[in-house]
């Protein structure tokens, strides 16, 4: 028995490592380990009333803290009853929109992209590709300044709260943030074009099972009530919530979800399959000329649906402005709430796939909590993809192990799940 | 010309938000990287080198498994001097808010009710109760700035310095409005500053992130909440968020002076 043993070391909310197990010359077993450290969120926020969940949920995650805060906030005032007036909703979005700029540009630019353009690492990468490593920073750092300026902190900034905000943009602000949008459409465009020529290995012939958020209007976008699946289904929030399987995997610390004993995947490629053709402008015009057959069967193709979210997130950030500045100076609202008892299910698109955060509150308390991230969504299909990929190779080429590594570790990546950093080591036994 | 420091940057159990605030501050990154000789970061480089002794270590997260506790001592042994970085290294942060209910197992299981392989699982505790930890860098997340002030103290081999006042502080220089006189729960005189009081400055009470500052004036915390109608079991609720196992010390405090 030969077994491989990568330990990637990604950031898969902390660590994941890779098994191989060969018998034979044959494929035998795979498996994506999880051996992170627990910290228990669903028990921290019982007893908290409901600013204080706030205050807890986004610290999950640093990279997706503002898709943590609106899926908990989107839950907590279906239970309160309150309604927020559109313009709130749309400073919301522009805060969603540079999480999803930052997200999208730290991994596609300098996690993935370097595995395609054959570097170790971004570093390396500058020193043919010096433009593109630059767009992805000045992204990125756009994506940080719009949270910074609109939740008061690059991350778990606590301006964005129930009924709206503590403190409103001013014009100017506002001004200053659809200058820097408008510089850099023109330059995603070019990377989303570089992104396009990458070669993608093909896998089998399966096709996937992709699920997302359905935006209430015909546009495209990150939030919604119902749920579309790519077998035709659509169900409310609620009801999909219920029937995600849940299986416990000793080997994670992770849980694996699955739809119908099926894998599914969430994320940018799912989104871009299901609402592409929602699309307007440049982004519309990119996914035109993207989009084939094969995307539904490769999850490697999710870097080229970020290359164009990032396009539409740009776009929409300009459009969202041009809204906003219209309400502009936003009237302070303060919200009270006399009742806060029942439950309900949040949920927003984060840039790696649909997170669900479900609550139950008795007499303004939390008593129960359940959140469902996107990377435990992915898991099952990130493992039967593994599989396949390893036993095409094996046919192929027999056991390399270079091979099965590198290859593994790009069918990781594209899935993002968190951060995925590009260094490894690797030990076999 | 001067040799350059070894330094390494860790995480253990956490959100990974204050080694991402290093990363996310592209504009001074390059001259931190320049500036030593990085022996291991695994969030932003594939190089390392377990076996080189370091002159510093940077450390995020809290200890959450047995496993964790074998490296954080073998980091130790290793380095001239170890700085925990973050709430969560510091006094156990966030998932260290029921370290003093003994309750962990309970609570885990109801999360994992399945048997766990892959590690042994503790309750979370800050680094010092593990290893002698010579600075902390406080905050969820750090603040860059802070950090880089210390940062460069470090490499010119002269102690931490964190701001010896509150938030409160902070607050007044903002001119802001005290959200304690509207009645509603701010820890900001309790909390170490260094955050540029960013919550108060939104009209959001302060929720403690940075840890408690020291040197508190309870009395008169507890006078004016009392004043305010803000009850002592809120209050605890909301020190207890953040502030891991300094929590007790603080609460033990204020019960005795009310």
């Amino acid at each position: 028995m030969k077994k491989i043993k990568v330990d990637l070391v990604t950031r898969v909310e902390g660590h994941g490592n890779i098994y191989i197990e060969i018998y034979k010359n044959k494929f035998k077993s795979i498996k994506f380990e999880i051996p992170e450290g627990p910290r228990l969120f669903e028990t921290l926020v019982v007893n908290k009333n409901p600013e204080e969940v706030l205050n807890i949920v986004c610290r999950i995650c640093a990279i997706c803290n503002v898709s943590h805060r609106y899926s908990a906030i989107r839950a907590l005032e279906k239970i309160g009853n309150i309604k927020v007036p559109h313009e709130i909703i749309l400073l919301r979005d522009l805060a969603h929109y540079g999480e999803m700029l930052e997200s999208h540009a730290l991994h596609l630019f300098f996690l993935a992209l370097p595995d395609f353009l054959g570097f170790p690492d971004a570093v390396n990468m500058a020193q043919k590709f010096p433009d593109l490593v630059q767009i992805g920073l000045r992204i990125k750092k756009f994506g940080n300044f719009l949270m910074e300026k609109i939740l008061g902190r690059m991350m778990h900034g606590e301006n964005m709260v129930i009924g709206g905000f503590g403190r409103y943009l001013t014009a100017e602000e506002l001004m200053d943030i659809k200058k820097e949008a408008e510089q850099l459409l023109p330059e995603a465009i070019k990377s989303w074009e570089i992104t396009r020529d990458l070669h993608y290995t093909t896998f089998g012939e399966e096709s996937m099972l992709f699920v997302c958020l359905k935006p209430p209007t015909d546009e495209y976008g990150f939030w919604g009530d119902e749920i579309l699946i790519s077998n035709g289904e659509e169900y409310l929030v609620e009801k999909f919530y219920s029937l995600i399987e849940e299986k416990i995997i000793p080997h994670s610390s992770a849980k694996h979800a699955y739809y119908q004993n099926r894998p599914y995947m969430v994320g940018a490629l799912a989104r871009m399959s299901l609402l592409g053709e929602r699309l307007h402008n440049a982004s519309a015009e990119a996914f035109k000329k993207s989009y084939s057959l094969s995307w539904i069967r490769n999850p490697l193709y999710n870097n080229l649906a970020q290359a164009i979210e990032i396009i539409f997130s740009l776009e929409k950030v300009i459009s969202t402005v041009d809204e906003l500045l219209k309400k502009t100076p936003l009237e302070e609202t303060l919200i009270t709430y006399q009742k806060f008892n029942g439950k309900a299910v949040g949920s927003v698109e984060a840039p790696r796939g649909t997170l669900f955060h479900y609550y139950e509150f008795k007499n303004k308390k939390c008593v129960k909590a359940n959140l469902i991230i996107p990377t435990a969504q992915n898991y099952a299909s990130i493992e039967q993809h593994l599989k396949i990929c390893a036993c095409n190779i094996i046919k192929k080429f027999g056991v390399k192990e270079d091979e099965l590594i590198d290859e593994s570790e790009k069918i990781i990546r594209a899935y993002d799940p968190c951060i995925s950093c590009s260094c490894h080591i690797v030990r076999i036994s | 010309m001067e040799k350059k420091l070894k330094v390494g940057f860790y995480e253990f159990t956490g959100c990974a938000g204050d080694l991402l605030t290093i990363v996310h501050n592209e504009d001074y990154l390059l001259k931190i990287w320049n500036s030593i000789e990085i022996v291991s970061f695994r969030l932003a480089t594939s190089k390392r080198n377990e076996k080189t002794n370091l002159d510093i270590a940077f450390i995020e997260g809290s200890i959450t498994s047995e496993e964790q506790i074998e490296e954080l001592k073998k980091i130790r042994e290793k380095s001239k001097i170890l700085v925990a970085l973050g709430t969560c290294a510091s006094f156990g942060g966030l998932q260290s808010m029921y370290s003093h209910a003994g309750d962990f197992l309970t609570r885990f299981n109801s999360v994992y009710p399945h048997k766990f392989t892959i590690l042994k699982p503790l309750e979370s505790k800050p680094l010092e109760n593990y290893v002698k930890i010579d600075y902390f860098i406080p905050g969820c997340p750090i603040d860059f700035k802070l950090f880089l002030f210390n940062f460069i103290r470090l490499l010119r081999n002269l102690p931490v310095e964190l701001p010896s006042y509150p938030v409160c502080l902070e607050c007044k220089w903002q001119e802001n409005n005290c959200l304690l006189l509207k009645r509603i729960p701010c820890l900001g005189p309790l909390t170490r500053a260094g955050c540029t009081a960013r919550c108060p400055t939104n009209n959001l009470p302060c929720v403690g992130c940075f840890g408690p500052y020291e040197d508190l004036n309870i009395s008169s915390w507890l006078k004016i909440s009392q004043e305010n109608n803000i009850s002592f079991k809120e209050l605890e609720k909301k020190i207890r968020l953040f502030w891991g196992i300094k929590a007790k010390e603080i609460l033990d405090q204020l019960k005795n002076k009310k």
